[in-house]
């Protein structure tokens, strides 16, 4: 007899829904406080470059104007990033993306700061920009950060890929290349900063990760963890776009030095310009089979354009090359991955870490598989599906929770029901 | 520049304010008025975040300029509940869980009661079409569609009973 | 946003007067939807604003004789919900209820679409299929240009004949009899809230034995104004219309399509293809009319 939970299996109001249908939820560009500045970003309008002089001064002479603040301004470490550290609060040594922060600006109101920017000029010294994969591993292409454009290489291998595929009665080769993708969140990036009564540095943004935030923030400001706080506004969707720093260490920067809270919203266009993107893809996959469908060997290389940022591509290509086989059990698996550093807006985390990419390719090559053989295209996935004891790429078995084999009947069932 | 005089009847008030006249509608009702049920989220009339019912007509707030607010009638989000008695709407939208992030729900919600205070039985058809204006990134279409149709209905059988009519 | 005067004349000489004293500094403010956009941008800077939206006596659609007048006010929700026009006159009906969204229709007004001359401008495609032509009234009076002329006009914004002291005040059209069918079909990536890709139109008219007396194809987003289909009108005229003479001419909409994408970027060389898929949606619309009309 099934048991009568008190919320399993029961319709119940969302615990935020009033608040949501009535309109008084707080998002971050709702705040306001007494005394408060508006900032806002001066940002580069070329891919790649050095800064050969950036004129501020005009700015900082604009009656209302509180705060210009450059890289110098910095009282702390001026890099931040979710896995590693490689993008600057403001740019300091060079531009590397459409967009680069190089300036950041408060003041009393939205239009005063709007004349604020048009005040700032920059000049620089452009560098041969990087578009694409190919281009970033070129012996004489520009490096983007440190010594070489490859941002990480990693390989995945189990059985004997080579042996295997000698055995196939099957093999089907192909080339998929997805594209990058904004998480189009229909809250554009906010925040606000202020010291609160206790003279605790607190932000309160539009954000994904407002532990991650704090740290970020303290770090930028040479301040210990515990005289920072973020909290976490109400937020209006973010599907991983969220997880990287927005707005958080630049409206800090301001309130650490005008000692008043400071509010930024970004515009759509400057939220989707700087935000991260999906990371896209070109999957070259080779998977053989035997006459009656049964999957033997899969080889498969990744490249990737993880941007001019690392954000999780780290992640990512984890995942992208794990998740390689899809929900199928192959016994014998190499997977090659490759991402680079381009001038390109940077990929990030985006809902699914590089697996629907990789979905992209495996669900293509059994569908081409089942063609080639002339087998039904549910029948040749139910027979090589992972089930409960199957074991992954990776070694792991896989010991409860193997849903995908009923999933895929009950699929084919509605599917007959709807088409019939 | 010269501060313009805007005087309309906002959520059932009449209000007179002076403001300079680059500023938008929204950020008339935002920055002025501190009714921040009215949302940006594109700035160029693609999303429907901050739509009001303007002169009894929904409207995308952010490509209009705060003069053209002078002499009209404005209802928002604010101005649905009645002494803390949630409009029809609203209650559908809270017991179909028509509500993820609710970034987009002042603006649905109000699409749609700009939609049946005009037409008090829509079609299906009538309700996606009046609702297409209003993008929801959290997907929750279908639930919102649900909560309008539950809306005409609860609507119906009130003016059956000889309530109140919608707008 | 920038600053700039605002001024809300209540007449349309109050109107002209303004724009007389201010020329090429002001902008006329409509609907709003395009040109706030542009403001908040920072892409359009004028000094001095002035919305005539509140002049009513340029809100209206009358059906005078053989004709219709719009008034440039006229939103295209009003347009779109006319009982003539939803009737009579179904390539401009389609197109005002495929603008923007419910929203932008409340708001944007029929003179403002033609006065932005945009190359994605529905109105615009739905007016030249129609023939139609606009009045330009100033402090010196007024003057009636056909659209086509219009558009190609070099006034103050470079894109149409408007000049700096006048204002666009009505557009009006020769009603669709009862032997013609009109058909609009907007290609985009949504059905909502998309600009479109291909808005095309398109105006047949037959006689009491079916042969074709008048034909109008142009196809918007094409080239910079609405593309004309001459070859494809001249193949139809004089003949008796059946969905085979129709389907004759798509070999000519590819080519027209072709001969203006030639020279643009490769992305918009699909189109050569699609406009086929459009034109065939449009004559399955005209033929039903037409059909329609010669059972009744």
């Amino acid at each position: 007899m099934a048991k009568e939970y008190s919320v399993i299996g029961k319709s119940k109001v969302k615990v935020d829904g009033l608040e949501k249908v009535l309109g008084t939820t707080k998002f971050a560009s709702d705040y306001s406080l007494p005394d408060m500045l508006y900032g806002r970003v001066f940002r580069s309008t070329v891919p790649h470059a050095t800064v050969k002089k950036l004129y501020l001064e005009k700015a900082r002479a604009l009656d209302g104007v509180e705060a210009v603040l450059d890289y110098h301004d910095i009282p702390g470490k001026n890099r931040f990033g979710i896995i590693i550290k490689d993008e600057p609060c403001l740019v300091d040594d060079k531009i590397r993306r459409y967009g680069d922060a190089l300036a950041v600006v408060a003041a009393k109101s939205p239009e005063i700061l709007e004349e604020a920017l048009a005040l700032i000029e920059v000049d620089y010294d452009e560098i041969e920009p990087i578009f694409t994969f190919e281009r970033a591993l070129e012996a004489d292409a520009p490096i983007i950060h440190g010594t070489t454009n490859i941002h990480q290489v990693k390989h995945l291998e189990c059985g004997n890929v080579d042996e295997a595929f000698k055995k196939c009665d099957i093999i089907i080769e192909n080339v998929y290349s997805t594209h990058r993708l904004s998480h189009m969140f229909i809250e554009p990036d906010a925040g606000i900063a202020y010291y609160d009564d206790d003279g605790l540095m607190t932000v309160v943004a539009s954000t994904q990760n407002p532990h991650y935030d704090r740290n970020e923030v303290a770090s930028l400001l040479g301040l210990p963890y515990n005289q920072v706080r973020v909290i976490q506004a109400a937020t209006g969707g973010a599907f991983g776009g969220k997880l990287d720093i927005s707005v958080q260490c630049h409206c800090a920067l301001l309130t650490y030095h005008t000692r008043k809270p400071v509010k930024m919203v970004r515009s759509r266009s400057e939220s989707t310009m700087v935000s991260a993107k999906r990371h896209p893809m070109t999957i070259e996959a080779k998977t053989g089979a035997t006459r009656d469908g049964m999957l033997m060997a899969m080889e498969v290389k990744i490249c990737s354009d993880t941007g001019a940022y690392a954000s999780y591509g780290p992640a990512v290509i984890t995942r992208a090359m794990v998740h390689c086989t899809g929900p199928y059990s192959i016994p014998n698996v190499r997977a090659d991955a490759t991402f680079v550093y381009t001038n390109n807006p940077m990929s990030g985390a985006f809902r699914g870490f590089g697996v629907p990419q990789v979905a992209v390719c495996h669900e293509g090559q059994m569908n081409a598989l089942a063609r080639k053989i002339g087998m039904d295209p549910v029948e040749i996935r139910i027979r090589n599906a992972h089930q409960i004891g199957s074991k992954l790429t990776t070694g792991q078995i896989l010991e409860n929770s193997v849903g995908f084999i009923e999933t895929l009947e009950k699929a084919r069932e509605k599917a007959a029901e709807v088409l019939s | 520049m010269n501060k313009i005089s805007i005087s309309l009847n906002l959520n059932g008030e009449d209000r007179v304010i002076d403001v300079f006249p680059n500023r938008r509608v929204v950020d008339l009702l935002r920055e002025d008025f501190k009714l921040t049920s009215v949302k940006e989220g594109c700035s160029e009339g693609e999303c429907g975040a901050c739509t009001v019912i303007f002169n009894g007509d929904a409207v995308t707030t952010c490509c209009m300029l705060a003069g053209q607010a002078d002499q009209s009638t404005i209802i928002t989000l604010e101005g649905l509940a009645k002494n803390g008695e949630l409009d029809v709407l609203q209650q559908c939208f809270l017991d179909e869980g028509a509500v993820q992030c609710g970034y987009c729900t002042p603006g649905m919600i109000l699409t749609a009661k700009a939609l049946l205070m005009k037409n008090s039985s829509p079609t299906e058809e009538e309700i996606k079409v009046g609702m297409s204006g209003n993008l929801c990134r959290c997907t929750g279409y279908e639930k919102i569609h649900a909560a309008v149709k539950n809306a005409v209905e609860i609507y119906k059988q009130k003016l059956e009973q000889g309530g109140e009519s919608i707008g | 946003m920038r600053a700039f005067d605002f001024f809300t004349p209540k007449t349309i000489n109050e109107a002209k007067a303004l724009l007389n004293q201010y020329q090429e500094s002001a902008s006329i403010l409509a609907g709003g939807t395009d040109i706030v956009i542009e403001m908040n941008e920072g892409h359009v800077r004028p000094d001095v604003v002035i919305d005539i939206k509140r002049l009513k006596e340029l809100e209206y659609i009358r059906i005078d004789g053989e004709q219709i007048r719009i008034g440039a006010l006229s939103t295209f929700a009003m347009i779109a919900s006319h009982p003539v026009i939803q009737e009579r006159v179904r390539v401009l009906c389609q197109a005002a209820s495929t603008v923007g969204s419910p929203q932008i229709r409340n708001l944007g007004t029929i003179g403002g679409n033609l006065a932005t001359s945009s190359v994605a401008g529905d109105g615009v495609s739905a007016m030249m299929t129609l023939n139609a032509s606009v009045v330009l009234d100033s402090v010196r009076g007024k003057r009636t240009v056909p659209l086509a002329e219009f558009l190609e006009g070099k006034g103050v914004s470079n894109r149409n004949a408007l000049l700096a002291d006048e204002i666009m005040t009505e557009i009006f059209f020769d009603l669709p009899d009862d032997h013609t069918a009109t058909a609009f079909y907007k290609l985009a990536k949504r059905k909502s809230l998309a600009i479109s890709v291909i808005g095309a139109g398109i105006l047949v008219q037959v006689d009491d034995a079916g042969i074709c007396t008048k034909a109008s194809l142009r196809g918007g987003c094409l080239s910079r104004y609405p593309l004309h289909f001459k070859e494809a009108e001249a193949h139809l005229l004089g003949e008796k219309i059946t969905r085979e003479l129709l389907e004759e001419t798509l070999p000519m909409l590819h080519d027209a399509v072709y001969e203006s994408a030639k020279s643009r970027p490769w992305s918009v060389f699909y189109k050569k293809e699609s406009v086929q898929g459009v034109y065939r949606k449009l004559f399955d619309a005209i033929l039903e009319q037409l059909n329609g009309k010669s059972n009744e």
